[in-house]
């Protein structure tokens, strides 16, 4: 049955890269015991992002019920023939985990949904790629990436207004235009300012991401000096954080170390990944950035002193919107789209990002540019 | 003389929130919330400078910018494009390629330092 399945899925996606791995019964290795071109891919047996998403997954599946119809299957194979890394889930939980995995990319909610379904469902008679309609994927006219540009904005703007007003109202008020507030009103206005700047931040930044999603547009297409695009992105990290005795040491600034690409982006891209590392410093923390020229590209290093991630939320760091529910750091948790926004960005730009909790404690945040 | 500023968005709590801080500001304020009122309020008003949001019920903010700039006595008047879509990049990604008739582009929410700053700068007023 394994087999039927591996062929069918791999038809259906149009991809070879189809597997099978084996999570050893204490969760701490991986091994790839079956794919469908005969391959086994490059990874890290022992690498914990990826543990970390198996095991996540395998606790998904067990629960799973055989409730949807083809229809969303279909739907979402037709969206996943288009990408090169397709995540799929947990089978046969007893063995310790039996999971399917192109990438640790990481999956989302809705992702996991419908491939569980779709994997408990073709465990029966497989239906042949025939037999299934697989979305058309051409893009047309209406789908250009300017078409698509601009149904982005009026949508944000159509979001955006209502809190822009509100913003507006509150700023009247608080800022004594219409009378003096006491020190308790001046105070639940504030946090009520915080709030509808936390939103429209968070606007601001998923459309940057959309954007970013679409390729870079030509006409904002540059050499990108990595040197004043890390300075001007601390700078304007820093105007939103309290510091707190946060020091932010910048290295390796080769004031020569161009890459080409969209300039706001990027430096967007970077403000955020900082910014996280400020916010989750202790108090008169270290925070650390390191440019380092390789032979393909560059790496942008960032390090903190702060608490890392936890294992279980790695996989969903770059989700949109996602958030640490940990509640000792209810505090600092803002929007949850600046690391969605970075790694689209990179993306982009041919790079990636990656983070990983560092063995002394803290966060280590890599990022890197394809550069010639 | 006062100077006589128009304020033209469809949103009422965006217009009187600027027009409160403009009037503390000593300026003489007028307001509208479409795009044909506009026009009829700054055929009476002639003001120095408009207000006005890129996203109007009847046309786009740079239509009317252009219709004021056509009028006999406006023709000096500066215009302000405020939109909460994001920058000039995002104004013309949504408009695409066109006459720009604007002065200048804000952002909503407005930072009322950085809109009264813009407002001395593009009349010469200290």
């Amino acid at each position: 049955m394994l087999d039927h399945l591996l062929q069918g899925l791999s038809q259906i996606l149009s991809t070879k890269r189809v597997y099978v791995f084996l999570l050893d019964a204490e969760g701490e290795e991986l091994f790839c015991v079956k794919s469908v071109s005969g391959e086994v891919p490059d990874f890290d047996s022992r690498d914990e992002r990826l543990l970390s998403f198996v095991l996540h997954t395998s606790r998904r599946v067990g629960t799973k019920t055989l409730e949807a119809s083809a229809e969303p299957l279909i739907r979402a194979l037709g969206e996943y023939a288009r990408l090169d890394y397709i995540p799929i889930l947990n089978l046969n939980r007893p063995i310790g985990g039996l999971v399917l995995v192109d990438g640790p990319a990481g999956t989302s909610e809705r992702e996991f949904d419908l491939i569980s379904l779709s994997l408990t469902q073709l465990g029966g008679p497989l239906r042949s790629a025939t037999d299934l309609q697989i979305p058309n994927s051409a893009p047309s006219e209406k789908d250009s990436a300017q078409a698509i540009r601009k149904r982005t904005l009026f949508l944000v703007h159509q979001l955006k207004s209502p809190l822009a007003a509100v913003q507006q109202l509150l700023t009247v008020l608080v800022e004594g235009i219409v009378g003096e507030l006491n020190e308790k009103q001046k105070e639940l206005v504030q946090r009520a300012l915080t709030r509808v700047r936390t939103q429209l931040d968070m606007l601001s930044d998923w459309l940057m991401g959309e954007y970013a999603s679409l390729g870079i547009a030509e006409e904002h297409l540059g050499p990108v000096v990595l040197k004043a695009a890390l300075k001007e992105a601390v700078k304007a990290a820093r105007s939103k954080v309290k510091m707190r005795g946060v020091q932010v040491v910048l290295q390796g600034l080769d004031p020569d170390t161009t890459v080409q690409g969209d300039k706001e982006l990027l430096t967007s891209a970077f403000r955020h990944v900082i910014h996280n590392a400020i916010k989750f410093s202790p108090d008169s923390g270290l925070v650390s950035v390191v440019l380092q020229r390789e032979p393909k590209g560059v790496r942008i290093v960032v390090k903190d002193q702060g608490p890392g991630v936890a294992l279980k939320d790695l996989p969903f760091v770059f989700d949109d919107f996602f958030y640490s529910k940990d509640p000792a750091l209810q505090d600092k948790v803002d929007s949850g789209t600046g690391l969605s926004l970075a790694k689209k960005v990179l993306k982009a730009h041919g790079g990636w990002i990656k983070v990983r909790n560092r063995s002394e404690g803290g966060l280590e945040t890599a990022m890197f540019i394809p550069a010639d | 003389m006062a100077v006589r500023i128009l304020v033209v968005d469809d949103d009422y709590d965006m217009v009187e929130t600027v027009k409160l801080f403009l009037d503390a500001q000593g300026f003489e304020v007028t307001t509208a919330y479409d795009g044909e009122s506009g026009i009829v309020s700054a055929a009476t008003a002639a003001p120095d400078l408009c207000l006005v949001d890129l996203v109007l019920p009847d046309m786009d903010g740079r239509e009317l910018a252009k219709a004021i700039r056509g009028m006999a006595g406006c023709e000096q008047t500066r215009v302000l494009l405020l939109t909460a879509m994001g920058g000039r990049q995002a104004v013309e990604a949504y408009l695409g390629d066109g006459e720009d008739s604007a002065d200048a582009y804000m952002e909503k929410p407005v930072n009322f330092k950085e809109l009264k700053s813009s407002i001395e700068k593009l009349l010469n007023i200290a």
